[in-house]
């Protein structure tokens, strides 16, 4: 979703990585119906990523309107925006 | 996952059958990246059998749900003894064997070892034994392991620069 760089450049305070290790514990570990939220750059990506996490009963996932971006321009302005380029 | 299905998966991968790199292979086959957190690759090494080139030995290395492990197990089990063309005429929902047939939510997970087995199957030039491995083939050796791949960032979008919008009219341009 989103990549170790933009993850360390713009984040929502007390999110973690979604990195591999992050998916196996997710997987593995987290409880099925608590409630996680998928925060991508745009909101885009992140839905696919939400329908995996749904398809192996996870039924409490969300995923975050917009991304970041929109984050940073909604919510918390202090963010600041990116682009990939 | 009903329970049955959860029961057996367990089953299956208490013991997964053919998993790990196959060093000698003939043709690998992969599906899915790294991004989309779901990978799975598989290595189908040839043996000649009266005149016909059937699949000796098939194994995989899965980065996807149990579900995906269980079926690529069951998968690589069931191609054995088969050539090339049997194995691709097996439907999706073959593939997973004993688990019977899966829920919509977990027939992705089929897919995925569907897709990977094609992928190292159709790699073939032709169905002579003495085709194994040839050049146009893709070439396992050179593939690599899957836990390599994942930490290369083996993924379409790798090597974006993050480019930060301080100026706000930069931010409505690119919004």
């Amino acid at each position: 979703m989103r990549t170790r760089e933009e993850f360390e450049a713009v984040k929502i305070a007390d999110s973690v990585l979604m990195d591999q290790e992050k998916m196996q514990e997710i997987l593995g570990k987290w409880d099925k119906d608590g409630l996680f939220v998928i925060v991508d750059h745009q909101g885009k990506q992140g839905l696919d990523a939400a329908s995996f996490f749904l398809g192996h009963g996870f039924n409490n996932v969300r995923c975050l309107r917009g991304g970041i971006d929109a984050w940073s321009q909604q919510v918390d302005k202090s963010l600041p925006r990116y682009k990939l380029g | 996952m009903n329970e049955e299905l959860e029961q057996k998966v367990r089953e299956a991968i208490r013991n997964p059958q053919n998993m790990g790199e196959l060093k000698d292979a003939d043709s690998v086959g992969t599906v899915g990246n790294s991004e989309c957190g779901e990978m799975l690759r598989m290595w189908v090494k040839y043996r000649e059998e009266k005149g016909r080139k059937v699949i000796d030995q098939a194994t995989f290395q899965s980065f996807g749900c149990e579900t995906a492990i269980a079926v690529a197990s069951m998968a690589t089990e069931m191609i054995k003894g088969k050539t090339a063309d049997e194995a691709l005429a097996l439907k999706t929902e073959d593939l997973s064997g004993d688990l019977g047939a899966l829920p919509p939510m977990k027939i992705h997970c089929a897919e995925l070892v569907e897709g990977a087995m094609r992928s190292a199957l159709e790699g073939r030039e032709d169905d002579s034994p003495q085709a194994a491995g040839a050049a146009d083939a893709p070439n396992p050796a050179s593939s690599g392991n899957l836990i390599e791949s994942l930490n290369s960032g083996e993924s379409p979008s790798g090597g974006l620069k993050i480019v930060m919008l301080d100026d706000e009219a930069d931010a409505e341009k690119n919004a």
